[in-house]
């Protein structure tokens, strides 16, 4: 890593312990501020590793998390424009994830610059990953929206506690719950926007793959372990999707089969680098040492 | 025997509906993921043609077939369903509550409308939005009775519907470029040195894979200009390779991550190889043999071997492309051509007669003959291959991207905005997916166009 790209992506990481503070003590306004700043900080750093190594930062572990976190901050510093998008609770969830996945990165793979090889060098595979980041992304916050949605219905949540003696707490305690219902609606129906937006783009990212693996192999499809979970992954996103539309799977149930489904779509994201050696081309970390 | 014939149509009426329903849908779907899990174990231990192998079994046929069974019977039972979302509803009351579940109060009791509501705010702000308008009615009301009037009508995404029907229809062009892959797909590779013609003989191939029996060579032809190839410092890490290409349709340059259109298939290089010029020569100096050999020892380390017609000698030939002695050991310091040198081992039958390191230019001598290598070019390993069936894959994908994002982004909005018996002004609409933010933002609505009076 070059002096600039770890300054930038020191500062983007201080900008994004300030705005978790922020908006935990819920000055949102300022916590968005400094979440859109340490994006700017993220993105120059990354740009000086493009311009660095010639190649956008999307190939090896350490660069994939840089994405990865780079568009899930962006996603959740674009909640903030909606009143019903839980700004506060998104951020205070993907910002610990993002910096979790950077310092996974960091610690088990490190930053080495490596150039891309002959069969990477193909801006069908930058957009193929471009689309795999605009997929992740979406689909994490759509996981701690359904976790948030299980963690507020779990058992014993809305049972009474105690007598209400008078209307008027019967009354209170009533409000309460209709407005707590309105907000748990809200946070379902968010989590399946979110995952519908991610079906899009892994499907765009699949035909991308697909269209690079007809031109590098002559073959549109092939039983990569990669392939095979990315599309296990889709077809469970898919099965949710109907799920909810036609079986009228909501709330806790389709909470908990997202939760099954982030699993697998984890397992083909990051789960890739500890399969056997050789099983798949879709492992990008290289150690110089071993050439 | 009618009754029979009747039971048995009773039977297949039964199994089509089961076979064209959601419930076989989840099914089939839950079939699938089991089955491509398998396959990814699969793909943890076993070679990809044995992948190939085990999705073409009949447990995986049967999958195909129930999948594309149950996808052309829901689409039949679509179509007309979608069709007539797509119509502009009428205005009337009953109408309207059936199709609209929510209902925002906006005002109490109210004669003028326009100072209850700011009517024409709200259409100024919706049609920004990408709303399409209807003029409200009553309902064909001429009883001059006091009734429900609609005000306002606004429609966003209306034909999105028809974006399901994209998305699924591209499963069936899939299937038919799949189909069309397993009855005309062509891959094969070969050798073709720099220099060198490759006009698409069958001889010419090194491997061959076709799809079926029917499927035809493709027709092929051009010449290899100057092949090309960069290491990233000097390691067997490639970061450049690419061949030049001259064809009928002039010159193209043919990589592994973009194929050159050569005709009517599609030519990578995956990788090259040196083909050794070399010389033979008798003790009096005249030449016994000359030519170029292609030889497979572009990894330092690999060995090769060719024999001279009408001489007993076995030739072993090794290169390094960088060659240095080190304490004694022959070493290769890159992969960049700056010194190379063969190490060659030479059998007349099983009697080894001469082993030793010959760089370029200089001479290995046994039996009474004398060999040189005194230069080299390189060969491509091209890959040919001609996929019919693609161009459908591809539009198919096109298709359903295009559906999806139709039908996920675009999704149908509706809004009204009506006047009951009693005078009191109700928003009321419907959105596809997500009712409760629907119904969330008419609140807001409601909030915002609400007039000073009301």
């Amino acid at each position: 890593m070059s002096f600039f790209e770890t300054f930038f992506l020191v500062v983007a990481c201080a900008l994004y312990v300030a705005a978790f503070f922020l908006v935990g003590k819920r000055w949102l306004k300022y916590g968005f501020f400094s979440l859109a700043a340490g994006l700017v900080f993220q993105f120059s750093s990354a740009a000086t590793r493009w311009l660095g190594v010639g190649h956008p930062p999307i190939f090896g572990t350490y660069e994939a998390t840089l994405s990865a976190s780079w568009f899930l901050l962006l996603f959740a510093a674009l909640s903030f424009r909606s009143a019903y998008s839980h700004f506060r609770f998104i951020a205070l969830a993907a910002i610990p994830l993002a910096l979790l996945l950077l310092i996974y990165s960091l610690f088990f793979f490190g930053a080495a610059r490596m150039p891309l090889t002959i069969s990477e060098l193909s801006l069908w595979v930058d957009f193929h990953a471009l689309f795999a980041w605009l997929a992740f992304a979406p689909f994490t916050l759509a996981f701690c929206l359904s976790a948030r949605y299980l963690w507020l219905t779990r058992s014993g949540r809305f049972a009474s506690q105690g007598s209400y003696p008078g209307a008027d707490e019967f009354r209170k305690k009533t409000a309460e719950f209709e407005s707590m219902q309105r907000q748990l609606e809200i946070i379902d129906e968010i989590a399946f926007r979110y995952v519908n937006f991610g079906f899009i783009m892994h499907t765009l990212m699949f035909a991308l793959g697909s269209y690079y693996s007809a031109i590098v192999f002559g073959l549109w499809w092939r039983w990569d372990p990669v392939f095979s979970l990315s599309l296990v992954a889709w077809l469970l996103v898919g099965l949710y999707i109907h799920m909810r539309l036609f079986f009228n799977w909501q709330g806790r149930r389709a909470g908990w089969f997202f939760i099954a489904i982030f699993v697998v779509i984890n397992l083909s994201y990051w789960g890739l680098v500890y399969l056997p050696s050789g099983s798949t081309f879709h492992v990008f970390d290289i150690d110089p040492k071993m050439l | 025997m009618w009754a029979g014939a009747m039971n048995s149509r009773n039977l297949l009426g039964k199994l089509a509906d089961f076979a064209g329903s959601r419930n076989f849908s989840v099914f089939v779907s839950v079939m699938a993921i089991t089955y491509v899990l398998v396959l990814a174990v699969f793909a943890l231990f076993v070679e990809n043609r044995w992948l190939d192998v085990i999705s073409g079994l009949l447990p995986y046929k049967l999958l195909y077939a129930m999948f594309f069974v149950n996808l052309i019977l829901l689409e039949i039972k679509w179509i007309p369903a979608v069709i007539r979302r797509c119509h502009m509803p009428g205005a009337g009351r009953a109408e309207m509550l059936a199709r609209f579940g929510q209902a925002v109060p906006v005002t109490g009791p109210s004669t003028n409308t326009k100072v209850a509501f700011r009517i024409g705010e709200l259409v100024q702000y919706l049609k920004r939005r990408g709303y399409r308008m209807r003029d409200g009615n009553n309902g064909g009301n001429t009883s001059g009775k006091p009734r429900t009037i609609t005000l306002l009508y606004a429609c966003r995404g209306r034909f999105s519907p028809l974006g399901d029907l994209l998305f699924h229809a591209g499963f069936l062009l899939i299937l038919f470029g799949a189909v069309t892959n397993v009855y005309t797909r062509f891959e094969g590779t070969a050798l073709v040195a720099e220099g060198r013609s490759f006009v698409g003989s069958k001889e010419e191939y090194r491997r061959l894979q076709t799809a079926s029996a029917t499927a035809a060579l493709p027709f092929v032809d051009f010449d290899v200009g100057k092949i090309s190839a960069d290491f990233w410092e000097g390691k067997l890490f490639f970061t450049r390779l690419e061949a030049q290409l001259l064809h009928r349709g002039g010159y193209d340059t043919a990589k592994l991550s973009d194929a050159a259109r050569v005709d009517d298939a599609d030519v990578t290089i995956s990788g090259f190889g040196y083909v050794p010029r070399f010389v033979l020569k008798n003790k009096e100096g005249q030449t016994v043999e000359q030519g170029y050999v292609t030889l497979n020892i572009f990894v330092p380390g690999s060995e090769d071997n060719f024999q001279v017609r009408g001489l007993p000698h076995r030739i072993f030939v090794s290169f390094y492309p960088d060659y240095a002695e080190v304490a004694g050991k022959n070493v290769n310091r890159s992969m960049n051509p700056l010194n190379p040198a063969y190490a060659l081992r030479i059998y007349r039958g099983r009697i080894p007669v001469y082993s030793g390191i010959v760089k370029q230019g200089e001479w290995a001598e046994y039996d009474g003959l004398r060999l040189s290598f005194p230069s080299f070019i390189r060969f491509g390993d091209f890959k040919i291959v001609r996929n019919p069936g693609h161009p459908f894959i591809w539009a198919a994908f096109i298709l359903m991207g295009f559906g999806l994002v139709w039908r996920l982004l675009f999704y149908r909005k509706e809004l009204a905005l009506w006047r009951d018996e009693t005078g009191n002004i109700w928003l009321s609409g419907h959105g596809d997916y997500y009712p409760r933010l629907h119904a969330e933002w008419l609140a807001y609505l409601a909030e915002k166009f609400k007039g000073k009076s009301a």
